[in-house]
């Protein structure tokens, strides 16, 4: 009965082991791949900014031209 | 395009998985800018040969378009640092050269508004314009490649060109690469024209309406 139990608990050790590692791959694994996803989201981030900023270089343009005929 | 070219999936060092991409619209910012500014050099230098508002207006104007572009850059920047590096801003030598340059940007025009007869702020803003543009290249050429950086190109780092590392970039990319930077720059030609025609009109009305 005690050798069972000796048995039985070294194999949990070392499955636990396993488990533990495969928890690690898994882990790495996705956190790659959210980082994969995430990036493409970041190009998407710089895109928005260039577009916003030469889009209100127009509108102030705009405005001031406008402003311009309004005058005359 | 910058969204569909296939990029290197085994990149040497750090992985920068899909961000790589912002290759093509970060970096023409930069080059954009110090097209911009080379421009508004060279008119600075003809105002001061033969002074004409038409230079004046060109100079300002360019000068203007190379800002814009150059804290676009800086935006830019900070995002894909925040994801990249860790932190929006890193103090990276390169950074701060940017962040350097563009104030003495910044000041040209405080210096421009500043003055209000035209003929004075066209000549002071002429001469200042041209240390403004040679300001440029210790801050952005030279002392980011003399030191540790981020960017690439810095000492310790795989060397080269300190804006983009051409080595690293595949044939593929390259083709969409040059073409961005062509056409962020066509982009800033046409959005400064259209400023400058603004400016003069506006030149024309104030002495003549």
């Amino acid at each position: 009965m005690g050798r069972i139990k000796l048995i039985a608990s070294l194999c949990i050790i070392l499955f636990s082991c396993y488990v533990v590692n495969a928890q690690e791959l898994i882990t790495e694994e996705s956190r790659k791949a959210a980082r994969n996803e995430q990036s493409i989201y970041i190009v998407m981030a710089v895109v928005l900014t260039l577009m916003l900023g030469i889009f209100l270089y127009l509108f102030n343009l705009d405005k001031k031209l406008s402003k311009l005929e309004k005058e005359g | 395009m910058g969204f569909l070219v296939k990029i290197p999936q085994q990149l040497p060092g750090v992985p920068l998985f899909h961000s790589i991409r912002n290759v093509f619209f970060h970096v023409p910012m930069w080059f954009a800018m110090m097209i911009f500014f080379t421009v508004s050099l060279i008119y600075a230098i003809k105002y001061l040969i033969k002074p004409s508002t038409k230079h004046d207006i060109y100079s300002a104007i360019y000068a203007k378009t190379g800002v814009l572009f150059g804290v676009l850059g800086i935006i830019t920047g900070a995002i894909w640092a925040n994801f990249q590096w860790g932190a929006y801003w890193s103090g990276d030598p390169k950074q701060n050269g940017a962040a350097v340059a563009l104030l003495i940007y910044f000041a040209y025009f405080i210096l421009r508004g500043s003055l209000t007869d035209e003929e004075k702020k066209a000549r002071v803003g002429a001469v200042y314009n041209i240390f403004a543009f040679f300001m440029l290249f210790p801050t952005l050429w030279i002392l980011p490649r003399m030191v540790e950086s981020l960017h690439p190109g810095g000492q310790g780092g795989s060397g080269g060109n300190p804006a983009l590392n051409g080595g690293d970039m595949s044939a593929e990319m390259r083709m969409v690469f040059w073409p961005a930077v062509i056409g962020f720059t066509l982009l800033g030609v046409w959005m400064s024209t259209l400023y400058i025609r603004f400016q003069i009109l506006k030149d024309k009305k104030l002495n003549y309406g």
